[in-house]
């Protein structure tokens, strides 16, 4: 039985319908609950929760709000006066509903409780509102647990609710199954929840987890910009579990040799990878032709490394005195092919920014690539650390090419578990810091990450996509994130971008733009049961005592035994 | 020596009888002697047969001049024995004009019109704090409805009173939660009437009920 | 019918062209009553010696008598000596009709005690007595009449008088309104003198006990002292008696203290006249210690005296400290009234006694119920009280 003074109600449903919001008549003072606050309605056998997305000020005669009564009438009085003719209305966005059941007294609890061994069952979308007058209080730990569950090795606290801090916890077997997002504008807060949650996800053994990690900020220990206070870094907390790579040969991190370094070979660069490319080059129409010849001539595993050894612009003198191309420049394999020469010769000096990466080389010391993919196969976590190869440049070639191998690998395995037999893939995730480089409109299309975004789980691979500016991010990809969380986003297009594709957005939109501009998220999406704003954790010396206090998925001893150790 | 007290049956006082009367109020007559204890506001009750009572609050005291009284103010200074013999033989009867409120019937108090008037000559008594507790208590307020029906009359005042009167038995019986609630149901009934309401609370802020603040 | 205005309307102007000749005739009387009240102030044994060879001339004389005080005394109001009772008493009466449908009388006395000048309400009395049957009838078996009725009315206020004051210890004044005396010759029956033996046997009670008793008389009419005036004037004493030679015929003795246009008043407000006794032939009832002396108070304001005559049996004129608080008592309670002064403690024991006619209604119900329920025949209006009863046109709405 709910204790009357303990757990008193804030008001009553006056009403409201189920496509917007539902009013509710406060009965405590306004202050007393905040937009954002979670509340629970019981009406008949069921119990309904719900969202306060606006506090609206009322009065039964307009006289009532205008004459400042209690200039003429005795405080208590006046009290009295305002209490029932001046109101605040609550708009309570339902989300779910989940079936109490009769009272415990009831007659009916008997027949209730056989058909329903397990109790009420799971919380559903709302399909009915509730009655009139039905009382609307403030959820307590154990509504919000029923609704998020509890916290445990994969049901991972995030944060907790704004008013009374009951745990949210964020089912991450669920997040791993599509596609997510972490938004905010610069500032708020992004990187630290973004290490909040890799750190559940590595640590809860859910997924094997691969950090494009563009300004070094994931793997080793770093210092925070706004502080200066030292930030953990995933590897020192996670040890072997978490290997870090670094981006060409002898590569340092904040001053520290990563576990081995991600050299290229040329011959896994593809045309595509330069395609992709085009507006970062600034390359001409002509570019596929080119390229087309250049497969053609040389083969997909050599073009690159022949079209660099090609001159540009080589000339040599007949015996005539005459100037023609030399045999190895590109004009004379322009002619030879029948190709445009000065198409051939743009692209050979436009290319020349990628035949100077130092990371690309005809012969790497080791194959990093699969290493990278034997450590994500065997349960490790990569963090991929671009050091001083921080341009965009570097970004979208290293992490598409290194992205694309993975897929292709991931979906043979797949294809060999669903067709042979074979060992199930261990679904991975790939975390894209500056999205919006790799997922806008014109690249959408090019590159694989959006092809993941689409494919939700059928091949194991999802993305974690780190951006402020969600608004860049091509749409198609944006509504097929299942869980989003976002902070304070100032943008109307980046709040809408957050929230397309989801029902009660006028709700929650304003909702958005008031969160905290630091530690305050709205947790939303297919992969949370309903929207919910969280006061997030902190990333600190406490998160990780409390997170390492909580048994893994699969036991320490249980993933080096695995690993071979 | 001293007499034990006892709060279940403390005596009746005896105003007055009963002059004329309708389903919705009466007026009674009282000697100038028994006017002390009457007062604006005040609840009176009328048995009219073992188990069933009729409940009233006095809205009205009239007192009436004639040629003899208007002839006596003309002179320079009334001697003290013309102004006692004016008061208390002459005014004969006061009349107080009550307005029917309730009824109890056995043990249960109704919040409506009696369904039959008291008759001429009944006696009428002012309720007990225990009687107004009792009767100001039951169901909800159902009684306010006679008050504030009856346009005619200094609703706010008449409220006021009665409640300053009703606060102070309520508050020695342990409920002194009773001002708060009347005073809610007022609003409830009058919020569509702001002129009333505004009267009406104007009365009962000058009538000093202490109110939590 | 109404009255006829068009015959009546001459009257009226002749009227008025005659009061002014009339007024100034009223003034040179009074000027000359002035006159001689001076000249012969104190020389009362004159007057009372003229008054005495007068009513060997005229047997029926009947005037004023000279006290002793002189003619012209003026004595303000004199301040309170002692705590005293005032009780007033008035009455009224049903006479008995025969177009009644019973017949039945009522005496009612109403009767007030005054603690005069303390915090006290005033205690009321009420006495009521039915006359019906034999009560009804003379020895005749004629019914009663008016005269007698009433004569049955003054023995009982004057009785409840003398029954009050008997428990009481402080001096007592009494007071009924109208005259003390009582006439009555013309009308004279055995039921008659019984009651007037009774009413002396009531003054003599009062006497006993040493009671004040007064008669209040509010705009009095009588000339007794002017007649005396008027013997001062006769120039030849066989004249005595004679209406038509009297000078100053037409005034009265109010207007002689009281004045008249620009004529002051004698009296000041609060101020008595002399006392005076009354010459009246022999064998009156009212003699020796009963006999009948008056003076006049002005109880009215410097604006407008108001002149009242105050009757009092000899005892109590003889003794002047009684006179003297019966002075005080009057003036204080005609003050009380205001601008229309008379004593309120009479105007109180009248609005105790009267019987309106509602009551004499309810009263003849109560009766007809009780006969009828003893199975005695009851008779019904006269018809031609029916008629006077039938409900008077009524106006819409």
């Amino acid at each position: 039985m709910p204790d009357f003074m303990t757990d008193p109600t804030i008001g009553y449903i006056v009403g409201g319908n189920l496509k917007d919001t539902l009013r509710v008549r406060l009965t405590v003072p306004a202050h007393e609950v905040q937009e954002g606050g979670f509340v629970v309605i019981a009406s008949g056998p069921w119990q309904f929760y719900g969202l306060i997305t606006d506090l609206e000020l009322g009065a039964t005669d307009p006289r009532f709000a205008d004459e400042q009564s209690e200039m003429r009438l005795p405080r208590g009085l006046a009290g009295l006066l305002h209490g029932q003719t001046l109101y605040t209305n609550l708009a309570v966005l339902p989300s779910l509903m989940l079936e109490s059941g009769p009272d415990l007294g009831d007659p009916g609890y008997e027949a209730w409780a056989r058909t329903h061994p397990a109790g009420g069952g799971k919380a559903i979308p709302v399909k009915t509102v509730p009655a009139h007058h039905a009382p609307v209080r403030l959820a307590r730990a154990e509504d919000v647990a029923a609704i998020f569950g509890d916290e445990n090795a994969t049901n991972f606290r995030v944060g907790n609710t704004r008013e009374q801090g009951h745990p949210i916890c964020l089912n991450l077997e669920k997040f791993v199954q599509r596609s997510s997002g972490i938004f905010g504008a610069t500032g708020t807060g992004k990187s630290f929840l973004t290490r909040i949650i890799l750190a559940g996800l590595i640590h809860s053994n859910t997924a094997s987890v691969l950090i494009f990690d563009m300004h070094n900020e994931y793997g080793f220990d770093d210092t925070a910009s706004d502080t200066n206070e030292k930030v953990v870094g995933l590897k020192t907390k996670f040890q072997s579990r978490v290997r870090t790579v670094g981006l060409g040969r002898g590569s340092t991190i904040r001053g520290l040799r990563p576990d081995f370094d991600l050299e290229i070979a040329m011959s896994d660069i593809q045309p595509e990878d330069i395609e992709l490319l085009s507006r970062e080059l600034n390359l001409k129409e002509t570019t596929p032709t080119t390229l087309d010849a250049l497969v053609q001539d040389f083969g997909r595993a050599n073009w690159f490394q022949e079209f660099k050894a090609l001159r540009n612009g080589a000339m040599i003198e007949t015996d005539e005195g005459k100037k023609i191309p030399a045999p190895d420049s590109v004009a004379a394999w322009a002619n030879k092919l029948g190709v445009n020469v000065m198409a051939a010769e743009g692209l050979h000096g436009k290319l020349s920014r990628v035949f100077e990466l130092p990371y690309i080389n005809e012969k790497p010391a080791a194959n990093a690539l699969a290493e990278i993919i034997r450590a994500l196969e065997n349960g490790q976590h990569v963090v991929l650390s671009f050091g001083e190869h921080e341009r965009d440049l570097d970004y979208l070639l290293v992490t598409n090419l290194l992205t694309r191998h993975i897929r292709r690998h991931w979906e043979e395995k797949t294809n060999a578990f669903r067709t042979h037999g074979k060992q199930e893939p261990r679904p991975l995730v790939i975390a894209v810091e500056e999205a919006h480089k790799l997922l806008n409109r014109e690249m959408a299309s090019q590159t694989t990450f959006s092809t993941i975004a689409r494919e939700m789980r059928k091949y194991y691979v999802t993305l974690l996509i780190i951006d402020q500016r969600p608004s860049q991010i091509y749409d198609e990809v944006m509504s097929q994130l299942g869980t989003r969380i976002s902070g304070w986003l100032g943008d109307d297009a980046d709040i809408s971008a957050v929230l397309s594709g989801l029902a009660g957005r006028d709700a929650l939109r304003g909702m958005l733009s008031r969160l905290q501009p630091k530690e305050e998220v709205l947790l939303l999406g297919w992969g949370v049961p309903m929207a919910i704003p969280v006061r997030t954790r902190r990333y600190d010396n406490q998160f990780w005592k409390e997170l390492m206090g909580i048994e893994g998925k699969r036991g320490e001893s249980q993933i080096l035994k695995e690993l071979g150790f | 020596m001293s007499i034990p007290t006892t709060h279940s049956t403390p005596r009746q006082v005896e105003i007055g009888r009963l002059l004329r009367a309708s389903t919705t109020g009466c007026v009674i007559g009282c000697r100038v002697s028994q006017l002390d204890v009457p007062s604006f506001g005040c609840m009176v009750s009328i048995p009219l047969q073992p188990g069933y009572q009729v409940f009233g609050l006095i809205y009205d005291i009239h007192i009436d001049d004639d040629g003899l009284v208007r002839q006596l103010v003309t002179a320079e200074g009334v001697p003290e024995d013309v102004i006692q013999d004016n008061r208390q033989n002459r005014n004969v009867p006061i009349e107080m004009s009550v307005l029917l409120v309730g009824y109890q019937q056995g043990s249960r108090v109704y919040h409506m019109i009696p369904p039959r008037p008291p008759l001429t000559l009944d006696a009428i008594y002012i309720c007990s704090d225990e009687e107004t507790c009792r009767f100001c208590s039951a169901g909800h307020f159902g009684y306010f409805r006679h008050v504030l029906r009856a346009q005619d009359l200094p609703v706010g005042e008449l409220l006021a009173a009665h409640m300053q009167n009703v606060a102070r038995s309520q508050r020695s019986h342990g409920n002194p939660g009773w001002v708060e609630q009347a005073t809610q149901e007022l609003i409830t009934l009058l919020r569509d009437d702001y002129p009333t309401l505004m009267a009406v609370l104007g009365a009962l802020g000058d009538a000093d009920l202490q109110y939590a603040e | 019918m109404p009255v006829n205005f068009q015959s009546i309307q001459a009257q009226i102007r002749e009227m008025g062209q005659k009061a002014e000749l009339r007024e100034r005739d009223l003034l040179a009387k009074l000027r000359k009553a002035r006159e001689v009240l001076y000249t012969y102030a104190v020389e009362t044994e004159a007057v009372r010696q003229r008054v005495a060879q007068a009513a060997t001339a005229a047997k029926s004389l009947r005037c004023a008598l000279p006290s002793g005080e002189p003619l012209t005394t003026q004595l303000p109001t004199p301040p309170l000596r002692c705590e005293y009772v005032l009780l007033a008493a008035d009455g009224s009466q049903v006479v008995p009709s025969h177009h009644d449908a019973v017949e039945f009388g009522v005496i009612n006395v109403g009767a007030v005690r005054f603690l005069p000048g303390q915090p006290y309400a005033p205690r009321e009395y009420i006495y009521s007595e039915l006359l019906f049957h034999d009560k009804l009838y003379t020895a005749d078996g004629y019914l009663l009449t008016e005269e007698v009725v009433a004569l049955k009315r003054d023995v009982a206020e004057r009785g409840t008088l003398a029954d009050l004051a008997r428990q009481e210890k402080l001096p007592v004044v009494t007071l009924t309104d109208g005259q003390l005396e009582i006439y009555g010759e013309s009308k004279r029956s055995k039921e008659f003198d019984r009651e007037i033996e009774r009413y002396k046997n009531v003054l003599n009670d009062l006497a006993a006990q040493g009671v004040i008793t007064a008669g209040y008389v509010s705009k009095p009419r009588s000339d007794l002292a002017v007649r005396m005036l008027d013997l001062m004037l006769l120039e030849r004493l066989e004249m005595a008696g004679n209406e038509r030679m009297r000078q100053l015929g037409g005034l009265t003795d109010a207007t002689l203290f009281a004045g008249f246009r620009d004529i002051p008043p004698l009296l000041a407000p609060g101020e008595r006249s002399a006392v005076f006794g009354i010459y009246s032939k022999p064998n009156t009832p009212f003699d020796g210690a009963l006999a009948v002396h008056y003076f006049y108070l002005n109880v009215g304001t410097a604006h407008r005296p108001v002149l009242a005559r105050v009757e009092v049996p000899a005892w109590v004129a003889a003794d002047p400290a009684l006179i003297d608080l019966l002075q005080h008592a009057l003036v204080a309670q005609c003050q009380a009234l205001g601008s229309q002064p008379y004593p309120y403690a009479l105007h109180r024991s009248h609005e105790v006694a009267v019987v309106s006619l509602e009551e004499k209604k309810q009263l003849e119900n109560m009766i007809m119920i009780e006969l009828r329920r003893q199975g005695a025949q009851v008779d019904s209006l006269s018809e031609k009280q029916f008629h006077k009863e039938l409900q008077h046109r009524t106006r819409y709405p």
